[in-house]
């Protein structure tokens, strides 16, 4: 009788250990979405100062035929959320790479916008996580029956401290502006209280023991600066010459890349800055594409067009942008593709890059892009 | 209490439509469900927002179904109004740089541009006065919103200026128009447009002199001080930059009053004054209606200076004294009997520690209108300041954060599903089934 009982006492400490809470999950802010390994869904919760990851429990895998255009995507959130399009936003996109249902970080706040070089998170907290399913239906993800684990992020910064040139804007809304999940971690860039605000936490997941926190330095050629206070915009994992690396993009517009085994707990890192895009734009999101066996970075920009890069070109080019670029564009090539207005993407299987683009009637739409366009 | 999650499009007896004619595939309104008193109660996640139409729906296998098509009423409270526009003088200087326009409520930023005009009262619209900026300049509760004419036209002998002209022009009549589709965050818009009437007069082309501040001090309890300005100032700045610091630097609380077309400040302590020696302090960033600071005009002829003034970043302090019980008169001693103080013109009573060595100097005031700003400081007048905003009858949402999401507003309203006497919810199938809206 003895060994059964022993048997119950440890799995109710692994249950307890899962810290997945007999409590719902209390996410403040959905400040940006990724998956992760076995589809779990990573939120970076910015106003919380913490990541989550939740099982979604949905593991069915669909392969990407035909997909459809979803149009009028504010327009059906609005339905959902008892509103007008005009007061709903849309923070940040993921595609379940195993499902293929699009996820929506969703709030109903745009009515609070008041400059247009506001983002969404500086506006309002997306407190709604939205999945559109193949057939281009909408639901709300009960994210309070949902299994999860939470890790807190050392040093967030501090709620009362505003933003330089957003007025009234604190800025805790920058407290995570970008996920992405690399060899056993969870990446996840924004702003702390260290000296280099500008910060990337590695966060080992399953989440276990202290989150390393790496504050970063970055020259932006547009304006002829070292910059340690703007955080990364938009970032993606990626190995160059063999090594993993982060590629990131910032406001105004540089790429910068750091070696993840240089993201060493309580330094500060210098990154290299290999190309700078142009000048008044906001990275708004980042993937790599593979398109004729070959992998590319695909950026979409506030104010820029579709934005790709081969990574290839970068490992090519030992050079370093330290000194201000005329025109606001330097370092290696990159090309611009014909897409305005694309808000969000993320990969739709191998064959389509789905963007959430805005067309010029003002409806937001989800689009599936082939990659043979890129 | 039971609660049942309506989420994921599972199939639930009561949903809630956005629209009079849902789709096949539209999604139920997000919300909760709940029995209580009997009741099938649905709770928006998000309030409802007057003016949309829903439709609530109720079905139960084998029963027919009951559609019920509503719309929330508008805020109950009164719609928003502009309550002042300052610089509030019938006749402005043609070099004014700011408008301040106040409302009733917290307005929503979007469409201002839109909304605002400023014609000459022959009817012609003034092109491009105000510095375009699309959701409008605000204050951080968003009931006053800021209209600065464009700085490059009029400051003197600078591009946009010299190619379109000042806005204003000296002896032309005015009118501001705020079109009624400007909106609180309710959505509810302006009861009217508003219109409000000046005229332009001579530029102001002088800083205010710290030396034509007199103010009357407060001699015990909750006593008003009363500054009359030099001339007319800017009324928002009026509010930030002059201040009342007691024996121990510390800021005294209260509250600010601005009146007699800017030319009167007025400060009512929280709290009875503490007996001993204070300062008034008057920030030199303060500026007139035509944006001169009292150390810096705003526009000056570079070429007649030898060096632009160094910027005095120091306020002026005013020292001044509250009696001590005993140093008082004889009770119901009328508040006129205060004696009016002034800066000294010297430099040295500039920034001098509180508590500083030499005694205010008292003023003769002479001249007929001192008489008047006495007696108007004495008098209980009605507060000019625009009072909180609370929307009437409304409740917060108590089971959420409606903070979460800085939605239209945060009325709660439950649609019920009434039946007589309580239970599970399969005890509404023995009843007929009604719609309520709480």
């Amino acid at each position: 009788m003895r060994k059964p009982l022993a048997v119950l006492v440890l799995l109710a400490l692994s249950v307890a250990a899962a810290a997945t809470a007999n409590s719902p999950a209390d996410v403040r802010s959905m400040s940006a979405l990724a998956f992760g390994p076995g589809g779990v869904l990573f939120v970076g919760d910015g106003k919380g100062g913490a990541v989550f990851a939740f099982e979604l429990g949905d593991r069915q895998p669909r392969e990407v035929k035909e997909p459809q255009e979803v149009t009028d995507v504010e327009g059906k959130l609005a339905a959902l959320l008892g509103a007008t399009a005009a007061d709903v936003m849309v923070h940040d996109l993921a595609v379940d790479p195993i499902s293929k249902d699009v996820y929506l970080a969703v709030s109903r706040g745009r009515a609070a916008w008041t400059d247009r070089w506001l983002l969404p998170n500086d506006v309002a907290d997306a407190s709604v996580l939205v999945r559109v399913d193949a057939a281009g239906r909408f639901s709300a993800v009960d994210l309070g029956a949902r299994p999860f684990t939470r890790a807190a992020l050392p040093n967030p910064v501090d709620p009362a401290r505003t933003h330089e040139w957003k007025k009234g804007v604190s800025l805790r809304t920058e407290a995570i502006t970008d996920l992405a999940f690399a060899d056993g971690s969870l990446l996840v860039a924004g702003l702390s209280n260290e000296e280099f605000a500008a910060t990337l936490w590695r966060v080992p997941y399953p989440f276990q023991g202290q989150a390393a926190i790496t504050t970063l330095q970055s020259y932006h050629g547009a304006h002829g600066k070292y910059e340690t206070a703007a955080p990364i915009r938009a970032f993606v994992s990626y190995p160059l010459k063999g090594r993993p690396h982060v590629l990131a993009a910032y406001l105004c517009t540089p790429l910068v890349t750091f070696s993840l085994a240089d993201l060493q707990d309580r330094r500060q890192l210098r990154g290299r800055t290999v190309a700078e895009f142009g000048s008044g734009n906001y990275p708004l999101d980042m993937v790599v594409y593979r398109k004729d066996g070959r992998e590319k970075l695909l950026i979409a920009n506030s104010n820029l067009p579709l934005t790709i890069v081969d990574p290839r070109d970068i490992e090519a080019w030992a050079g370093e942008i330290t000194s201000e670029v005329p025109g606001y564009t330097g370092g290696v090539r990159f090309e611009a593709r014909s897409a305005g207005a694309v808000q969000q993407l993320d990969n739709l299987g191998e064959g389509h890059v789905l963007v959430l683009q805005r067309i010029l009637s003002g409806r937001l739409d989800l689009v599936p892009m082939p990659v043979a366009r890129f | 209490m039971e609660e049942l999650a309506l989420v994921e499009g599972r199939p639930a007896a009561l949903a809630v439509y956005t629209g009079e004619a849902p789709g096949q595939e539209q999604p139920p309104v997000l919300g909760d469900l709940r029995v209580e008193g009997g009741a099938l109660h649905f709770e928006p996640r998000f309030p409802f927002v007057a003016g949309l139409r829903y439709t609530a729906s109720f079905e139960l296998p084998g029963q027919p179904r009951l559609v019920r098509v509503f719309e929330v009423p508008g805020p109950r409270g009164d719609p928003p109004r502009v309550t002042a526009v300052f610089p509030s003088a019938d006749t402005l200087p043609e070099n004014t740089l700011r408008l301040y326009v106040h409302f009733s409520q917290p307005m929503e930023a979007r469409d201002v541009a839109r909304q605002v005009a400023l014609f000459e009262a022959g009817g012609a619209e003034v092109a491009l006065p105000f510095v375009e900026i699309e959701q409008g300049l605000w204050d951080a509760n968003q009931t006053r919103l800021t209209l600065l004419f464009h700085p490059g036209r009029v400051k003197r002998g600078v591009g946009p200026g010299e190619r379109l002209g000042a806005p204003l022009r000296a002896g032309t009549e005015y009118r501001l128009v705020v079109g009624s589709g400007l909106r609180n965050r309710l959505g509810q818009p302006l009861q009217a447009a508003f219109e409000r009437r000046f005229q332009a007069g001579p530029a102001d082309r002088a800083s205010p002199r710290i030396e034509g501040l007199t103010f009357l001090a407060p001699r015990a309890g909750r006593n008003v001080l009363v500054a009359e300005l030099p001339e007319p100032l800017d009324e928002a700045l009026l509010r930030r930059l002059v201040w009342v610091e007691d024996d121990d630097g510390q800021r005294v609380a209260g509250e600010v009053q601005v009146a007699e077309g800017e030319t009167l400040w007025r400060f009512r302590p929280a709290r009875p004054w503490r007996p001993g020696a204070h300062v008034l302090r008057v920030h030199p960033a303060l500026e007139d209606r035509a944006g001169n600071r009292f150390d810096r005009l705003f526009d000056r002829d570079l070429a007649a200076l030898e060096a632009a003034p160094a910027r005095e970043e120091r306020p002026y302090s005013l020292p001044f004294r509250v009696p001590r019980q005993e140093e008082l008169g004889p009770q119901g001693r009328p508040s006129n009997s205060r004696t009016w103080l002034s800066s000294s013109s010297s430099p040295t009573s500039r920034a001098r520690p509180s508590g500083a060595q030499a005694r205010p100097r008292t003023v003769k005031r002479l001249g007929s209108s001192s008489g008047r700003r006495r007696s108007s400081a004495g008098r209980a007048r009605p507060s000019s300041h625009i009072s909180p905003w609370r929307l009437p009858g409304a409740e917060p949402v108590a089971s959420r954060s409606p903070s979460c999401d800085q939605a239209r507003s945060w009325v709660s309203w439950t649609l019920a599903l009434t039946s007589s006497g309580t239970g599970p919810p399969d005890g509404l199938t023995k009843r007929t089934p009604q719609f309520s809206e709480t």
